[in-house]
């Protein structure tokens, strides 16, 4: 690893992680099947119909992949495509796996009003713990590049949240502020190199205008360690964004193993991302 | 080509230069900082204390560019910075692009910004970067209206100059910045800050930028250049690219003969009598 010292990890590191462990890892999951397609242009036929991809072939392939290292992610769904796959949902609850809100239809939510925000928030709340009879506990914003309103915080935290990951601010969670008061809520914040959108998505994913190069799997699991190394060392916290539409190709769920190995070698506590807030909010209140 | 002359027969030069945008320009052009567009306060929160000790640890002092109204939140950032021996650079309120603005509007704006930057650290800046946009003659008249002495807005040539403004020499530096040793094409990723449709950047990988970065270097010191460190915290301040910064500083320290300097000891040759 490189050199080491520029942060000066244990003065900053905020939280205190289980047995001691040295960096939490929280792998989340984006299940993005066609709600993303369907939000943006009402067409989900023909190459538009690569959401598809996720429920078909990439969520199984990662669930694969969690139960085989024993590891529990966070999945975060939008309501559109849990009414659409019903049994893929539960599956992945059954399996100990979270299921967080992500809106409806993959929904810019800097663009809706206040009382169609709270509709599709809470809707997406019922369709989500009808299906596994757990509430989801946290959100994130889809749509990428765009921000949230400034009432979504509020929103969440009237549907008992404890957590949004919608913030790109920080490399570790925090505690968030609503009209500039501390709340029982954390912020988990993610990044654009630990996305996996980043370096594979397909040119005309999602109505967006995404044209990025398509990078080799073996280059961007080279970038992660290198992440993963600054990271543990001088941080303590590593949270991946993935998207089995995308990471889920044969080519590419090696890296994604390749990865959860190379962490497992080292003092690393994996965890959902409401275990992370559980955990935060207990070590606020014990200050 | 006419070889530049620098202080103490240095074969070249190198200073560090740190845009402090914030998120300016989300709340310029769509007035909301939350959610995706957060992405701008990681540089003042997170990545400038970090920038901040690797430039004590190697014993460098930097210029930090901020728009008025990233410096306004974080105002005790600000004072960090210039308490700790760095320059502080003026960069617009909000970020702004002069030319699409009035000539009343951008007086307003300079006036502003250097009043906030002035109250903060108790000195009026000196250095300007323009912020988006062209720069403009009237920009560089009310530059020297307002005080300034250096514009780093240029992209033109390895040599720092003196500005002729209209055929004359005026007491402005012109120090030359460019996009190959600028942290934007490389780390910045994701979504582009500008209103619009969503537009993506692709992120390179840390190492690979270290490769194009020393090269640039080994070239400028072999003319006799002046290398300026253009720095984006948001994009550098992650862990893994400050180890990449890092092993540039002590790349360009084992170099012999290499003016390790600052913008305003450059600005000073410069503008020498």
């Amino acid at each position: 690893m490189g050199a080491k010292g520029i942060v000066k990890k244990g003065s900053e590191m905020k939280f205190r992680w289980p047995n001691g462990a040295e960096c939490a890892v929280s792998l989340s999951f984006e299940y993005d099947a066609e709600s993303v397609e369907w939000g943006y242009s009402r067409n989900i036929e023909g190459a538009f119909d690569i959401g598809g991809f996720s429920p078909q072939f990439g969520v199984p392939r990662v669930l694969e992949l969690l139960n085989k290292h024993d590891v529990k992610g966070t999945f975060f769904v939008p309501g559109w495509d849990a009414e659409r796959y019903p049994d893929s949902i539960k599956e992945i609850a059954e399996a100990g796996h979270e299921i967080a809100a992500h809106g409806y239809t993959h929904e810019n939510f800097s663009e809706l009003t206040p009382r169609k925000e709270k509709d599709v928030l809470e809707k997406a709340h019922k369709i989500l713990t009808d299906i596994t009879g757990i509430p989801p506990r946290g959100f994130r914003a889809a749509a990428y590049g765009r921000p949230i309103s400034a009432k979504t915080l509020s929103f969440c935290r009237d549907m008992d949240y404890i957590y949004d990951s919608s913030f790109m601010d920080d490399d570790e969670p925090y505690q968030v502020k609503i009209d500039g008061k501390f709340v029982n809520m954390i912020e988990i914040p993610w990044a654009w190199p630990l996305n996996d959108i980043s370096f594979m998505s397909p040119p005309f994913s999602s109505g967006m205008s995404l044209v990025l190069p398509q990078r080799k799997p073996q280059w961007v699991l080279e970038l992660w360690k290198e992440e993963f190394d600054g990271l543990y060392e001088e941080v303590g916290f590593f949270n991946l964004v993935i998207h089995p539409r995308d990471m889920g190709r044969v080519s590419r769920m090696p890296i994604l193993e390749g990865l959860v190995s190379y962490m497992k070698r080292y003092n690393v506590w994996f965890t959902t991302y409401s275990q992370v807030a559980d955990l935060c909010l207990k070590q606020l209140v014990e200050r | 080509m006419e070889k530049f002359k620098w202080p103490n027969k240095y074969k070249s030069a190198v200073i560090f230069t740190f845009d402090v945008d914030g998120c300016a320009e989300q709340q310029l052009y769509e007035g909301n900082t939350l959610g995706h567009n957060s992405a701008g306060d990681y540089r003042p929160k997170i990545a400038v204390p970090r920038i901040l000790n690797i430039l004590d640890r190697h014993g460098l002092k930097a210029t930090f560019i901020i728009p008025a109204w990233v410096a306004q939140r974080f105002p005790q950032r600000v004072k960090e910075i210039h308490n700790r021996g760095h320059e502080i650079g003026a960069h617009g309120y909000l970020h702004e692009n002069f030319s699409t603005l009035s000539e009343s509007e951008e007086r307003e704006i300079h006036n502003k910004s250097g009043k906030i930057i002035a109250d903060m650290i108790g000195t009026p800046p000196k250095a300007f970067r323009t912020p988006g946009g062209p720069l403009t003659t009237r920009t560089m008249k009310m530059l020297l209206e307002n005080g300034y002495d250096c514009d780093s807005s240029s992209v033109k040539n390895y040599f720092p100059s003196r500005v002729k403004l209209e055929g004359k020499e005026v007491d402005m530096a012109e120090i030359p910045f460019s996009w190959l040793t600028d942290d934007f094409p490389y780390f910045w990723g994701g979504y582009e800050d500008k209103p619009g449709p969503p537009s993506f950047m692709p992120i390179s990988a840390p190492k690979d930028v270290l490769e194009y970065w020393m090269a640039e270097f080994d070239g400028i010191h072999e003319i006799g250049g002046l290398f300026v460190y253009l720095n984006h915290p948001r994009a550098i301040g992650r862990i893994s690219r400050l180890r990449v910064l890092d092993k540039l500083i002590h790349h360009i320290k084992a170099t012999p003969s290499v003016w390790i300097t600052n913008l305003r000891e450059v600005v000073n040759w410069v503008l020498r009598e």
